[in-house]
Parts: structure tokens; sequence; C-alpha cells
């Protein structure tokens, strides 16, 4: 009736992405989404430091490099330039895994800027990590559930953490890689990724116990399995190993990681109940707390529910692996003098991904609402980093 | 197809065609739920993201944000349509140069005081149930010219698009829309009897209702085969969308002694009147440097000549189209906004060229990655409309 039904008729059956074939398709749409998600990420920033100023005029004095400088990004990238024990790196960097600093740090050697070297690492990982996620999803939960897993990881609330020089996307190109190849039951190849997980975040350990739990659900303990799973899992230690007797030497304590979280964060273990009392009552002192945090805390309680209903989505599902890779993770977060971080940390738990994929395999409209309630909550916590406001 | 839906036809066993045309729209019922559902969904998300920014972005202070959740939606324009609807165009405590402002939409918020709802509570729910008229004929314009799954795909793109932020706020933009998008349905299904009191509707909230009008009169000459009925119908149609116009001329020539005194006000309030396209394009420029502009200000002046620009590519879609009547109205508007002494606030205003919505979910339809990102990029872009404008920077 109309030229735009003609048009429709007209139209090609197929895009072009959808002719390549599996790897292809995910290294492109991978790369895709995280260049994308940079461009948009950077934007926003740009866009709100400009828009959000009103009492002056002229260019802000922050500029796009000291924007995502912000909280973590400036340890790890003191860390990168100067080494642990320097004077000008935090009294407590130690809390800091060394993956991070120590892949950024050859790229000032040939002279980029610390946070350009950061920003680079943290996107050619996040593409490394896309990749297998899009892999892992399009294997077990049929074809189009790669893009879907991958698009909400890329605009997942804390999904800033991503393009920032945080740890977090080199902790995912290792720990999903890890899984990916666990689940294929090729152990052979976990180990690698394993160590990169284990040395760019504590949470590695949390990994390696889930690849463990994942190689006993796979009941297949022909000798030649276990002998490369429990390779993998060594390896997948050493970093750790590595990390420990560099503290030993260099803080003459192995654990000053531990040490420095508690006097750096104030962190220690404590009960559960005691842990959520410290994190409820932040409101009691309502007026007096930073508008800021007083957010901030109740949505660490927010988060810690969400963690606990991934754990048990998990569990549900019968994927024993995944469940004891969260579900420790949780259990160290849950009893931490207070809650701290938890909705970065749920960037790292990447099942729940696969688990979002699935359930909106069949259902059109929830995977457009959950991408309407995304990315608002990505581009949200994208101000609020960028603002140098606390954001988790 | 208008035939079926008659009364009288009850052996539809007897009319095969009558048949095929029920088949080809689907259940009445599915765009009101999926508008409905969309015009909640956002503005939960919505009115939450706003309220979390002012907490999360509220670092020099303590304790709970001086500014209410919904208090915060009351910024700009917002403020003026409400003080009008409160205190009338002119007297103690009204807003100067408040004759800009079509009357439609706050005569609709007093009517709802006299109810007994405070001016805010009644300028959001305007807001509400102008997005789900309006994006319920979207869904229908979409899903019946383009084919299926369509029809949710323009009603999102519309909700999500980056000034949607207007669509929840006290703005005059969703009544606007509510007549617009149903009076351009009803123009192409040849429904013309329908056509003027949608037409009406738009010309009385916001001036851009002339432009409508345009485009609904070529929408008419484009249909070459209208019989005279239909042409009578038409016409008839293009008169009662012309009334408020004329009423609001008659009132102004009668208080300010004017009938176009709302083209005075826009000079006398925000010093705009008509100049040439190449000037308004510099007096634009100018303004990035301007050093008596606020950094908010010289930013969103560069993002107007992005917004130009993307209009411009909107209109230029039309004509590719050949839609002819799209083409013209978004084209007069877009016109007029690019002659006017500066650029300003051609973003918001691109949130009523509404036919986009149905080009994009025309393009999306085989392109699922393309949907998604695009989906995403522009869901983005809303939230940080709501963030600046919530927060009481100048958000166009």
């Amino acid at each position: 009736m109309s030229s735009l039904q003609a048009e429709a008729a007209a139209a090609p059956s197929r895009s072009l992405i959808a002719r390549l074939d599996g790897a292809s398709r995910a290294w492109v749409e991978a790369g895709v989404m995280a260049f994308v998600a940079r461009l948009a990420f950077f934007a926003i920033g740009m866009a709100t430091s400009w828009f959000l100023l009103s009492g002056s005029s002229g260019a802000p004095e922050t500029g796009f490099q000291g924007m995502w400088r912000s909280w973590d990004a400036h340890h790890f990238l003191t860390i990168a330039e100067h080494g642990y024990t320097a004077p000008q790196s935090d009294a407590h960097a130690a809390a800091f895994f060394p993956g991070f600093p120590l892949a950024v740090r050859p790229l000032l050697w040939i002279g980029l800027s610390p946070v350009v070297a950061g920003l680079l690492i943290s996107a050619v990982a996040a593409v490394v990590a896309g990749y297998f996620l899009h892999r892992l999803a399009e294997d077990e939960l049929g074809e189009g559930a790669g893009r879907r897993a991958l698009l909400y990881l890329t605009i997942f609330p804390t999904a800033v953490f991503l393009v920032a020089p945080y740890s977090e996307s080199l902790f995912l190109a290792g720990a999903i890689a890890a899984f990916y190849f666990a689940r294929r039951g090729r152990w052979h190849l976990v180990g690698l990724p394993a160590a990169v997980a284990m040395g760019s975040r504590a949470a590695g350990l949390f990994l390696l116990l889930g690849l463990a739990v994942e190689f006993l659900r796979q009941r297949d303990f022909s000798k030649e399995r276990l002998a490369n799973a429990g390779l993998a899992l060594v390896l997948g230690l050493l970093p750790l190993l590595a990390y420990a007797a560099f503290l030993g030497q260099a803080m003459g304590d192995p654990f000053e990681y531990v040490n420095h979280q508690r006097e750096g964060w104030g962190r220690t273990f404590v009960g559960p109940v005691s842990s959520f009392m410290s994190t409820w009552s932040t409101w009691d002192s309502a007026s007096t707390t930073q508008t800021n945090f007083l957010l901030a805390w109740r949505i660490e309680i927010v988060a810690a529910a969400a963690g606990i209903g991934a754990t048990l989505w998990a569990a549900w599902k019968r994927e024993w692996g995944y469940a004891a890779f969260m579900g420790s993770m949780m259990a160290v977060l849950l009893t931490s003098t207070w809650y701290y971080s938890i909705p970065r940390m749920l960037l790292t738990m990447f099942p729940i991904t696969l688990f979002l994929a699935e359930a909106s395999g069949r259902r059109p409209a929830l995977h457009e609402w959950l991408v309407v309630a995304l990315a608002p909550l990505a581009a949200l916590g994208v101000v609020v980093f960028t603002q140098h406001n606390w954001f988790f | 197809m208008a035939a079926g839906s008659q009364p009288g036809h009850t052996s539809s066993a007897s009319r095969p065609e009558d048949d095929a045309g029920a088949a080809e729209r689907p259940s009445s019922f599915a765009p009101w739920r999926d508008a409905l559902a969309v015009v909640v969904g956002t503005r939960i998300l919505f009115f939450l993201i706003g309220y979390a920014a002012s907490f999360l972005l509220s670092s020099g202070t303590s304790g709970i944000p001086d500014v209410g959740p919904f208090d915060i939606w009351n910024r700009w324009d917002a403020t003026r349509f409400l003080t009008t609807a409160d205190n009338g165009y002119e007297g103690p405590g009204s807003f100067p140069n408040a004759y800009a402002f079509f009357p439609f939409f706050p005569m609709a918020i007093r009517m709802l005081g006299w109810l007994g709802l405070p001016s805010l509570a009644a300028g959001f729910l305007i807001s509400a149930i102008g997005s789900w008229v309006g994006l319920a004929f979207l869904w229908k314009l979409a899903e019946e010219e383009v084919g299926e799954g369509t029809g949710r795909r323009a009603v999102l793109y519309a909700a999500v698009f980056p000034t949607a932020v207007f669509l929840i706020a006290p703005y005059s933009e969703s009544l606007f829309l509510a007549g617009a998008i149903p009076a351009f349905y009803f123009a192409r299904r040849r429904r013309w009897e329908l056509v003027g009191p949608f037409a009406a509707l738009a010309m009385g909230t916001r001036f851009a209702g002339v432009f409508l009008l345009l485009g609904l009169f070529v929408e008419a000459l484009r249909q070459r085969d209208l019989s005279p009925k239909q042409l009578f119908q038409a016409g008839l149609s293009l008169v009662i969308g012309m009334l408020p116009l004329l009423g609001y001329a008659a009132y102004l020539a009668q208080v300010k002694n004017d009938p176009f005194y709302f083209v005075t006000e826009q000079r006398l309030g925000w010093g705009r009147s008509f100049v040439g396209p190449i000037s308004a394009l510099t007096n634009t420029i100018d303004r990035f440097d301007d050093p008596t502009q606020s950094t908010n200000f010289q930013f969103a002046y560069r993002i107007e000549i992005v917004a130009a620009a993307v209009g411009v590519l909107f209109v230029l879609w039309a004509i590719k189209k050949r839609e002819w009547g799209y083409a013209v109205y978004m084209g007069t508007v877009l016109l007029v906004l690019l002659t006017s002494t500066e650029y300003f606030s051609i973003p918001r205003i691109l949130l009523t060229f509404f036919p986009v919505a149905v080009f994009m979910a025309r393009a999306t339809l085989e392109r699922p990655l393309l949907h998604d990102v695009y989906l995403a990029l522009s869901t983005t872009a809303a939230a940080v409309g709501v963030v600046v404008y919530t927060r009481g920077s100048w958000f166009f």
C-alpha cells in the first residue's frame, strides 16, 4: 500500500554479519560493541562535564585524561608508573593485584600516557572477554544469544569499569576464556587464562574454585583430563604465589594484600549479620553522611541481594561451577566489615549475562526491556564516575 | 478497509476482503498495551535515574538532597507552563513572555487543578496520557504500514529518543504528539473525518501545529484519488485544525492588540526573529566561545548544530522515501528553526519528528545488531538528558 511497505518487501533477508562463521562473528560483534561503548562513554563523560558546568565559562578544567583517572584508576596507574613501594603510590597499594599495572607498564615505555595506556589495555581485554562470552553463549544457548550476552555485559550498570583503567576487563578476559575452555572440556587451555584472571584480581581465587567445581560437575575423571585440569589449576595459582613472594620480599609479609585491605579500607572479616547491619545503619547518620555515599550504601544492599539472587539462579540451573565462583565471591563480600563495591563486583560475575541471554531468548520484549533498563544505569555510572563522585 | 469496522457487517463469511483486513490488523488492544508498558516503564526508569543522580552527584553536601524526587523535574519551561496554569498569562505571579507558549497544555493542567490535583502532578499526568495516546497511534502507524514487530520498535525508539526527557517532564511535546500522530495516522488511512480534532489538539498545544497542518495538506494532495466526500472531509479537517490558532490569535488581538503577539514574545523573551540561514548558523557558532555564556550553554550550542544537521538528514530521509507529507511537516519546522536568530532547542524539537521512529523501525527490521546498538545508544543519551535536565542545567 505505502512506499514503506514496498521497501520492507524488498529488504535483504540477512545482514552481512549474519553470514560470517561463528568465530568471526564473535570477533566482529565483540569489537563493534567494545568500540561503540567507548565512543559512547567517552562522549557521555565529555558532554556531561560541559553540560553540568553552569557556574563558569569556557572548557572544563578537567580534561579527557583527568576525567578517567578517577578513584582506583589513579591507584592502578600510579603503581604502573612508579611501582608498589614508591612514595607516590598509595600507602596501601598492595591491595591492588599486579596484573593490570604490569600490562600497562610496557605501554608507558613506548611513550603512551598512563591513562591512554590503561584505557587501551581495558579495551583490548574487553574485546577478548567479549569474544569468549559470545562463543560461550552462542554454543550453549543458540544463535543470537552471543550478541545479547555481550550487549548485557557492555551496558551492565557498572560497565564504566570495563572502559576505565580498572582491572575488571583484564580479569574478565581471563575468567571467561578459562570457563569457556573448561566447559568445552579442553582443560589444557584453561591454565593460562585462569592465571591472567588470578594475576588481575584476588577474585581469581574464586574463579579457580569455580573451575574446580566445574571439573567435578563434568564427571569425567580420565587420567589425561585429571592431569590437564590439575595442571591448569596449579598454573592458575602461580600469579598468587608470585605476588605473595613479591610482597614477602618487598614488604616483609606475603599476606600484605590482606593487611592493606584492612588498613586502607577498614575491611576485615566479620559475621554476615554484623556486615549487613553496618551497611544498613549508614542511614542513621543521614544528616552527616555525604549525599553521594548515602545512596551508594543503599545501592550496595540492592547489589548484594542481586548477587545472592544470581548465585541462587546458578544453583537452580544446577550450574555448580558458576554457583561456586559467584557464591564464594558473594560469601567474602557479605562478611566484610561493610558492603563495599558490590555493584562493581557483580560486573565480574559474567554468568549473570549468560542467564539473562538465555531468559530473553524467546522473549524479544524482555530483551528490549533489559537494554532500555540497563543502558541508562550504565550511562549514570559513567556520569558519576567521570565527575569524580564515588561510584563503587 | 474502513468498511470492515462499520456496524452491521455481521456475516463476515460472505465478505472475504473484510476477513483479510481483519487478519492484517493485529488486536486493537496490542498498541495500547505496548504503549502503556513503555510509558510506565520509561517513567519508572527515568524518575529513578533523576533522583539517583541527585544523590550520586552531590559530594559537597551531606544528607538527603533538598529538592524532592518530583520537584527536580520542575525546571526551565516546565516552571513557565506550571506558572501559566496557576496564574494565567499575565498578572501577579505570572512569568514574563508567557504568551509565547500556546494555551492547551497550561489549560489542561488548570482543568485537572479543578479536580484538586497539584499543577506538577497534573503536568506529569497530561504528559503521560499524551505520550500514551501518541505512542499507541505510532505503534499502529508502524505496524500497519511497515510490518509485524515494528510497532513496538517505533514506540521504543520514540520513548527513548535522546531528548525523551521532555515526554515525561511537564512540557507540551507529549500533548502535541497526542494530536499530531493520530492526525497523520487517520490521514494516511484516508479517514479524513477523524483528522480534524487531533490536528486541532496539536495546533492548540504548539505553534508547530501550523507545520503539521501543512504536512497534512500535502498528504491529502499525495492521495490523488480521494472521493469528493473525502476531499470535503480533508478540507474541513484542516479548517478545524486551524481553529485553535484563530482562537488564540483572536484572544491576543483582544488583550494585546496584536494577533501575532506570540511571535512578539519570542523576540522579547528570547531575542528571536527571522534572519537568513547563514547568519543563524554563524550566530550559533559565535556562541561557542561567547564569554557571556556558561560552559553549559556553550556546549549546548554545539549540540544545536549537530541536531540541525540530524534534522536535515531526517527531512532528506523522508524525501528519499517520497513521503511528501512527512517531509513537508518536518521540513517546514526545521526551516523556521534554521532561520531564527540563533539555533535554539532544536534537539527537543526533533522529538516531535515522529516519522523518524517509523523509518528507524523499518531500518532495523532485519538488522538485530543495529536495533540493539541504536536502542542502547539512544537510551544512554536520553539518560544523560534526564540527568542534565533534573540537575537544573540547560538541556534544550
